[in-house]
Parts: C-alpha cells; sequence; structure tokens
C-alpha cells in the first residue's frame, strides 16, 4: 500500500469515516511494518489490537456449561425417561391383564341351569363325605385291630 | 432447533464476550464468570429465544450489565494482557519490543479512565470488527449515538498519542 494511502486512511480513521474493510488494511498495514515514519507513533494502538484479539477464554467457555451439566445429557435423559415410563406403563397393564386372566378361569360359569349345578354340587360334597367316612371307618377298624394285638401280646408276656 | 442456535450462534462468540467481558472487569477471572453467568442465563430464557432478534446481540448486551455490576462489587481493575505475552513486533529488536510494550500498557491504562460506554464501542468495533449497526443493537442506542461516542474516544486517543510525542 502507497504509503501517502496510510497517512489518509489514518485521517479519516480518525474522523470515524473509514469502513470496516479500511480500518482492517490498516490494522494489517501496521502489523506488516508497512507504514510511514510519521505513523509509528501510532504503532502501539495497533500492537494492543492485535494482542486483545488473541486474548481467549479457556477452552470450558466453548464448550458450554459446567454449571448445567444437565444440558448436555438433555436429550439422552429425554429418551430414557420416555422408554421408563412406556416400561411402567406397559408391565403394570400386562400384569393386571394376566391377574385377570387367572382370576376369569377360576371363576368361569359352567353351568347354565342353577338346579344342575346344585345337583353337582351336592354330588361332589356327597362323594368328598363319603370318601371321608370310609377313611374314618378304616382308622377305627386299624385301631381296634391294633388294640386286639397289643392284647394278644400282652397275654402271651404272663 | 435450539441445540443448533446454540451451537451455530451462541458458543461460538465465547471468546468474543469473554474480550467484552475483560475489558470491563479487567481481570480474567471474573470475565470468565460473568460469560459462564450470561450463557446459564441466556439456557435458561431458551423458551424466549424466538422473540429475541438478535441472541447474539443480546448476549453481548447481557455480558455488559453482568459485568458492569461485577465491577461495581468489586472495584479492582488490572491489566488485561498478561506479562508473558509475546507481542508481534518488527525486526526482532529486544529494546524496540520493550519500548512498545511500555506504551502498550500506558495505552491500556489510558483507556481505562474513559467512560465505560466509549470503552466498550472501541473494543467492539476495533477488536470485534462490527458494524455502527451491529454495536447500536448491542447497547440499545442509535447508530448516531455510537459514532458519536467512538468519534469523542478516537479524537482523545489522537491527543493522547500527540502528547506522548513530545
Amino acid at each position: 500500500m502507497k504509503q501517502e494511502t496510510i497517512e489518509q486512511l489514518l485521517e479519516r480513521y480518525w474522523d470515524c469515516e473509514t469502513s470496516q474493510e479500511e480500518e482492517r488494511r490498516l490494522s494489517d498495514s501496521f502489523s506488516n511494518g508497512d507504514i510511514p515514519d510519521n505513523a509509528k507513533k501510532y504503532q502501539a494502538l495497533f500492537a494492543w489490537k492485535q494482542a486483545q484479539a488473541q486474548l481467549k477464554g479457556s477452552k470450558k467457555l466453548k464448550s458450554g456449561f459446567h454449571k448445567t451439566p444437565v444440558i448436555r445429557f438433555y436429550p439422552i435423559m429425554k429418551i430414557a425417561a420416555s422408554v421408563l415410563l412406556v416400561l411402567t406403563v406397559g408391565i403394570g397393564f400386562y400384569t393386571r391383564y394376566e391377574q385377570e386372566k387367572f382370576m376369569d378361569e377360576i371363576f368361569a360359569e359352567t353351568y347354565s341351569n342353577p338346579e344342575d349345578a346344585l345337583q353337582e354340587t351336592k354330588e361332589v360334597i356327597g362323594k368328598v363325605s363319603s370318601v371321608l367316612q370310609l377313611a374314618k371307618d378304616r382308622k377305627i377298624k386299624a385301631e381296634i385291630t391294633d388294640s386286639l394285638e397289643i392284647n394278644k401280646i400282652q397275654n402271651k408276656i404272663k | 432447533m435450539r441445540q443448533d442456535r446454540l451451537k451455530k450462534n451462541i458458543l461460538p462468540i465465547a471468546d468474543k464476550l469473554f474480550r467484552l467481558a475483560l475489558s470491563i472487569t479487567g481481570n480474567k477471572e471474573d470475565a470468565e464468570d460473568v460469560v459462564q453467568d450470561v450463557y446459564y442465563n441466556v439456557w435458561k430464557k431458551r423458551d424466549e429465544w424466538e422473540a429475541i432478534e438478535n441472541l447474539e446481540a443480546y448476549c453481548f448486551r447481557s455480558v455488559r450489565n453482568t459485568a458492569l455490576d461485577k465491577i461495581v462489587l468489586k472495584e479492582n481493575q488490572h491489566q488485561t494482557i498478561p506479562d508473558d505475552f509475546d507481542f508481534p513486533v518488527q525486526g526482532g529488536d529486544i529494546q524496540h519490543e520493550m519500548e512498545v510494550r511500555e506504551q502498550i500498557d500506558s495505552l491500556e491504562k489510558w483507556l481505562k479512565t474513559r467512560p465505560e460506554i466509549q470503552q466498550t464501542i472501541f473494543l467492539l468495533r476495533e477488536i470485534e470488527g462490527m458494524s455502527y449497526k451491529e454495536i447500536a443493537t448491542v447497547l440499545n442506542i442509535s447508530e448516531e449515538q455510537v459514532k458519536a461516542y467512538l468519534f469523542r474516544l478516537r479524537r482523545k486517543l489522537k491527543e493522547y498519542f500527540e502528547k506522548m510525542e513530545r
């Protein structure tokens, strides 16, 4: 760049008449050392600008939010919560269904006529009681036999 | 959608926001705290993003306000450029480098004496290369006001350099 142009640019710079592009060109000229002697007194300004532009925050700033790590896991948490919800509701419905099925089987209506059902029940109860009576008779009989046997043995010993 | 805006518009300007915060607080740790607070608050307000016309400008404005609140609480103003910073000086002349460093230090001190709004406009224009319109949006003032503040600062800056030369 011509030296006259830099001086002219500088004058317009101080008056705030330079564009962003012209101000960039001015900075570039100073950082390249491509400046006339009488402009060297402003060198510190452009060195300061260059140094400032290189100042950076630590990396954690760009990675976002160390105060709220939950944000980074936000989408995963949403998916996990949905899966958990579907599973819970699903298991609930399944258990209830199985339970109802089981109860239905137990209390299923097998007779259309109540009298038939009564008759059948009486028969079943009759069978059960006769079986019980039979068992009782056998037990008494066994007890009598046992005591007779014991008497026999006792007599022999005497 | 929000994650996209976060990645595309907000996280990449972290360094710019950091420099603005640093220019106001004058302290690296405070500046980082400011940017983090702003990011946190901006994220909390994500439901309102649709209503915010310019999210970047909103971030800059929040950083400025948060940083200003911070210095009211804590009146410490240090230099922003670290002592071990390697200044790009032509020629590799150590004596010249030391001179430039000294000049920069006194320039920084001088800039700190200017009104905060002028300093902020100066930074947004000179370092971040923003247009007058963008700066006006950030500060919620007119473009003419931005130009007037910058004009005042540049005029004073020119006088400062002329005085230093004598």
